[in-house]
């Protein structure tokens, strides 16, 4: 029974120094301020483990202490090697510590590079990798990785052939001009939730694309401002492609099969895969034998709006025959009626 | 054709089912085709998901336009190299006394004038019907291969040139569905005196008195000349 008691004290004791120790864990600069701190990988390569105090105090997590993100520390000098931090300790809807109140560890479950990850892959991004560890500025910071215009250099270190291919496009050269309403990767392929484009509930999902396209693309207070039509993603919705795809057609042409994707260009570039010489090419990529001809006329047409030309003009007079066709009809309906009526009171059978 | 009941056969056997075919082949072009056009409305998406989708509606359309084109193919035949055809032919072909018919017809019905206008074998109504079917059926079949096989005719055509196409065969379809609709089954069905349904279409035939009534100058070709006989 004393026996019991002594060890029951003795664990208590132990159990009360060990959290004191770790709420007071503390002195992680004595190493980790030096500059020139650092390990030898097993690749033999050195990592620097300085880390620069004014960099956390620049960033949104300035006044953290450092057992706040690496929990796993219990004691200084750490013996093991720190695990990697799991920001969803605080990142989540309902925290109260004041991160953003937003669910986005969900998001990013769903990704696909949530799912490479999972799968093993170490080299699938985490939180890390695009927002960075102590230097973690707000996306409003021009400086941010996470920033608007440094969005495709930060995704660009993985995707480097998607990253080139993108400062050719005409969203790519805009955005190097400083233009702020072109589309980045995350405008169509979301912040955190990442998805392929097979995935029915990616914005890029064959179905999806139009739908992600128009965010920009119908709105004339974004498009209207460079001159390019807000109206062509209705004309496409109107078109046999665009019908077809909402009823579950998936072989038709969405917006990125004629325009390309990471390499959309401005129709009148001739490296352009919608410029008119480029075309047949194009439409040849579905349609067998495709030639000059597909180009002879507007692609991106509506029967009821008089840009359409010719056709505007034939649909408009079908409209009005088949009006005027109903009207004739139920007037010689009435009349044949009346007729009838009429005879019948005669008594005579014409 | 005389036909010893007392009654007279105006469609053969042949005719009727040639008809029978058309009405199956346009109700299911009229069905599957404007419920592409109308694919945006309630109406047109609960029609596509009867008809299985968007791809087997096309399926469907399609058959409909091969039982419509082998029909025409026959109904050219038959008119053409028949006797019979070609005697239905030359009585429903258009003549200068169709537009006075249809004067008179007009004067009449405005209550300017009570004389009625005597019609042989096909009165001016169901000679521009047949001829408007005839003609909506070249078009439609037309359009209709250039919207079926779209690559290589969009290889032949310019691209706004198959633009007209696609709304000439949308359009021209609607309009074909009005006067159906509204001319075809008011003379047919709902017109008093047929109603609830002129009976020809089944039967072939017209009752002497309707005859006499409706074609009276075909009436007095037909009887005429055998009452003549009958008194001599």
């Amino acid at each position: 029974m004393k026996f019991a008691r002594i060890s029951f004290a003795a664990i208590s004791i132990s159990i009360l120094l060990y959290s004191a120790a770790a709420a007071q864990v503390s002195g992680c600069d004595i190493c980790h301020a030096k500059p020139d701190f650092k390990r030898v990988l097993k690749s033999g390569r050195a990592q620097s483990l300085h880390v620069d105090q004014t960099m956390i105090d620049a960033s949104v997590h300035v006044g953290k202490q450092c057992i706040d993100c690496h929990v796993d520390i219990a004691e200084i000098p750490h013996t093991t090697q720190p695990q990697p931090v799991n920001c969803a300790q605080c990142h989540y809807e309902g925290n109260t510590v004041g991160a953003p109140q937003r669910d986005i560890k969900q998001e990013y479950d769903g990704s696909v590079h949530s799912q490479a990850l999972m799968g093993g892959n170490t080299e699938a991004p985490t939180c890390q990798e695009c927002h960075g560890s102590h230097q973690i500025l707000s996306h409003k910071d021009p400086g941010s990785r996470t920033a608007r215009m440094n969005i495709p250099r930060t995704c660009g270190k993985c995707h480097l052939e998607v990253f080139s291919q993108y400062q050719t496009s005409i969203h790519g050269i805009v955005l190097e001009k400083g233009n702020e309403d072109t589309p980045t990767c995350a405008d169509c392929h979301n912040e955190h939730g990442v998805r392929s484009h097979e995935d029915p509930q990616s914005p890029i999902y064959a179905a999806n694309v139009a739908q992600t396209c128009s965010h920009c693309h119908a709105a004339e207070g974004i498009v209207g401002k460079y001159g390019i039509s807000s109206g062509q993603v209705d004309t496409y919705d109107d078109s046999f492609h665009g019908v077809a795809m909402r009823f579950g057609m998936r072989t038709v042409a969405n917006c990125a099969s004629c325009h390309g994707i990471h390499d959309i260009r401005a129709d009148d570039d001739p490296a352009s895969s919608v410029h008119v010489d480029n075309i047949p090419e194009t439409c040849g990529k579905c349609h067998p034998g495709a030639n000059a001809n597909y180009a002879i006329g507007k692609i991106h047409i509506e029967a009821q709006n008089p840009d359409a030309g010719i056709v505007y003009y034939v649909a408009s007079f079908f409209k009005w025959l088949t009006i005027s066709t109903v009207c004739g009809l139920i007037l010689h309906i009435v009349l044949d009626l009346s007729r009838q009526i009429r005879n019948r009171r005669r008594g005579t059978n014409h | 054709m005389k036909d010893p009941g007392g009654e007279v056969l105006r469609f053969t056997l042949n005719e009727r089912l040639q008809h029978l075919a058309l009405m199956i082949c346009v109700v299911l072009l009229v069905i599957t085709g404007l419920s592409l056009r109308f694919a945006d409305t309630w109406l047109g998406r609960a029609i596509i998901s009867l008809e299985g989708g968007i791809e087997a509606r096309g399926l469907l359309h399609r058959l409909g336009a091969i039982g419509l084109m082998l029909l025409s193919v026959y109904h050219f035949l038959y008119v053409v190299f028949t006797e019979r055809g070609h005697d239905q032919l030359m009585a429903i072909r258009p003549a200068g006394r169709d537009f006075r018919d249809l004067l008179a017809t007009m004067k009449m019905n405005l209550g300017m004038n009570s004389a009625a206008p005597r019609f042989d074998r096909f009165d001016f109504r169901q000679k521009f019907q047949y001829w408007a079917v005839g003609l909506g059926i070249f078009s439609m079949v037309l359009t209709g291969l250039a919207l079926w096989f779209e690559s290589p005719s969009m290889a032949v055509l310019p691209k706004w040139v198959f633009d007209l196409t696609q709304v000439i065969h949308s359009s021209e379809g609607l309009l074909i569905f009005v006067v159906l609709f509204l001319w075809h089954i008011y003379d047919a069905h709902l017109r008093p005196g047929v109603f609830p349904m002129d009976r020809t279409w089944l039967t072939g035939r017209l009752t002497r008195q309707e005859l006499q009534e409706r074609h009276p100058r075909e009436y007095e070709r037909l009887f005429d000349a055998e009452e003549e006989e009958v008194n001599k």
